[in-house]
């Protein structure tokens, strides 16, 4: 403790210099914070994902109708099928997006997990206008249960020709994990006697629960061929594909979120150890005093390191700050329900960001370091 | 009562490209507790290399050097700095004092390098400061002190730690006639009340005449010169 002035003054002996560093440093690790948080986002929800369940739609897109769905629950093997849609719109002003998944009375047994009581479940079954709303989103819209929220939603015409979906909020449950924005429930019976003749008794997906989990993709495919040939041919995607995000989207996001951060990683190591070295070079005479005085050649080493370790550390807190504070304020620009994923600041990603300062820091000295260990005194303090 | 500094046959050769240049050539040395040697010469006679190799920063190619009793080439580069933290005292022409440290920060530095706690640090860089007359201007920065205030803070800081010897590189090279003197009068009377040996490189015979013994090199070698009354 009793060097830090000396390294903080050798910091601070140009400000500008010190402060962009700390600015640069501090960004590359929001970066990294945000890319390694969805990286650890897209792990716990492969992590929570089901071998049990799956999702089936319309191969060609489009909807599916209800029939098929009481077909699935038949085969062999398949313990019960849900079905849900959605309405998307938005409240009064269309900057204000939300997503109402529209769920029906087996969901509940689809997904156990969710944390509503067969009494909540219950509320929406008995009013086709209910709406199960979840803690955060009954925080940003000011809801509580038995408000009326009507919500705009172009792309979901109703038989009346209108396109506002009135909604009762029956209760506002708890948030959970895998809907990072929170989430609203409403009744799929509302959606589907409401809605155009043409789109009734349809649904826009089955989500499938098996009995025996290893049996998942055999019954997918059975479920596939079954329903090839038909006029509204089917695709399935087992919860584990569909929640793997690499896999789904053709490409492995998850390395490339890694070489991101690993970019990011690379800029700011070059700026601290460019920064570092002038800084070093400026002083070289000055490090050949603090030898002269007695300094041994680890202590102006560590000193070194220590000039190299502030900034990186203290921006690495600093950018990790700032990524989870963006990580929060993120869903406040995502409509709900969807499943959006939004980092998660998780332990690791505060242990990853501390290691990557540590090793940028102790890369940037290396070399400023080497050439100190070097130094001839008497030559350097000659200015030669 | 042995030597402060004691050089014996000390041979010391720099390499210049591919060629190799003899600076000292067998040199022999003696000074004595308390004295203040002055040692003047031309440029390139090896001044500087005697202090550098007094103070531990330079090897010799051959010969003893004994400092305090301690054969210096028998120490390791560690040895040596841990060393010169407790028994050398630097005072450079250019006061070499770091820019974005206060007066007493500067001086403070060589106790960084001991276990002494925070507050006897700083009492003892009072005393430091008091003794060179800039008490009153430790928390000023180098840049905001003259030449001869800043040359003071360099006194102060070589002889914060309390080191029996002080080895001068041309200390007053860097400042006017007044100022020079008021420093050389430091020394002296670092010598003559606190005891310490003095080791003073110059190039300025008024300088010189405030030792008790004056040195001069020629190709490598030691003159004796005659005193004058200081």
């Amino acid at each position: 403790m009793k060097y830090l002035p000396l390294v903080w003054a050798s910091i601070m002996r140009k400000p500008t210099r010190a402060v962009l560093t700390l600015l640069s440093v501090m960004l590359a690790f929001t970066l990294f914070g945000l890319t390694i948080g969805m990286n650890a986002t897209f792990a716990k929800f492969q992590e929570d994902a089901r071998e049990d369940r799956m999702f089936v739609f319309a191969r060609f897109g489009g909807l599916v109708p209800i029939a098929l769905g009481r077909q699935i629950e038949s085969m062999p093997g398949v313990e019960v099928v849900a079905s849900s849609s959605f309405v998307p719109g938005y409240i009064h002003e269309p900057k204000n997006r939300v997503f109402v998944q529209m769920m029906d009375e087996k969901v509940a047994k689809v997904n156990p997990e969710y944390p509503i009581t067969p009494a909540q479940w219950q509320l929406i079954r008995n009013n086709r206008q209910g709406m199960l709303v979840s803690k955060s989103q009954a925080d940003r819209w000011h809801l509580k249960a038995g408000d009326t929220l009507t919500i705009a939603s172009p792309s979901a015409k109703k038989l009346d020709g209108s396109t506002s979906w009135t909604f009762k909020v029956a209760a506002v449950t708890p948030d959970m994990s895998i809907f990072g924005q929170g989430y609203m429930f409403g009744n799929y019976d509302y959606m589907d006697k409401a809605r155009l003749l043409s789109d009734q008794g349809k649904t826009g997906q089955f989500r499938v629960k098996v009995r025996d989990a290893s049996k998942t993709v055999e019954i997918s495919q059975q479920i596939e061929s079954r329903f090839a040939n038909s006029s509204t041919p089917l695709q399935s995607l087992t919860e584990k594909v569909a929640f793997d995000v690499s896999t789904n989207t053709g490409m492995d996001i998850a390395a490339v979120d890694r070489d991101v951060a690993l970019a990011g990683m690379f800029m700011v190591l070059f700026l601290t150890a460019n920064g570092l070295a002038q800084a070093v070079r400026e002083r070289f005479a000055e490090f050949a005093t603090l030898k002269t005085i007695g300094f041994s050649d680890n202590g102006v080493i560590a000193l070194v390191f220590a000039e190299a370790a502030i900034p990186c550390v203290l921006g690495a807190a600093l950018g990790i700050g700032l990524a989870a504070i963006v990580s929060n304020v993120i869903p406040r620009f995502l409509p709900p329900g969807q499943g959006l994923p939004i980092p998660t600041m998780s332990v690791m990603v505060f242990v990853w960001a501390a290691l990557s300062a540590a090793l940028v820091a102790f890369i940037s000295a290396a070399l400023p370091a080497l050439r100190l260990k070097q130094m001839d005194i008497a030559t350097a303090l000659s200015g030669r | 009562m042995s030597p402060a500094i004691s050089l014996r046959n000390v041979i010391k050769n720099y390499r210049r490209g591919k060629e190799s240049v003899e600076v000292l050539h067998g040199l022999n040395l003696e000074i004595p507790v308390g004295e203040f040697v002055s040692l003047m010469g031309p440029s390139g006679s090896g001044k500087t290399t005697i202090l550098n190799l007094v103070g531990g920063l330079d090897h010799a190619d051959s010969g003893e050097i004994i400092v305090g009793g301690e054969h210096l080439e028998k120490l390791s580069g560690g040895q040596l700095a841990k060393w010169r933290s407790g028994h050398i005292g630097f005072i450079f022409q250019f006061y070499n004092l770091m820019p974005m440290l206060s007066a007493a920060g500067n001086v403070e530095l060589p106790l960084l390098l001991t276990n002494l706690s925070k507050s006897e640090r700083r009492r003892r860089v009072e005393i430091a400061l008091e003794i060179v007359g800039l008490k009153d201007r430790a928390a000023h920065r180098p840049g905001e002190m003259s030449g001869g205030q800043q040359q003071r803070v360099g006194i102060a800081r070589a002889i914060v730690a309390d080191p029996p010897i002080l080895l001068c590189d041309e200390p007053t090279g860097d400042l006017d006639r007044a100022t020079a003197d008021e420093i050389l009068s430091l020394l002296q009377q670092l010598n003559r009340q606190h005891k310490k040996t003095i080791v003073m490189v110059t190039h300025d015979p008024k300088a010189a005449d405030h030792a008790s013994r004056q040195l001069e090199m020629d190709k490598g070698k030691l003159i004796e010169r005659a005193m004058v009354a200081a």
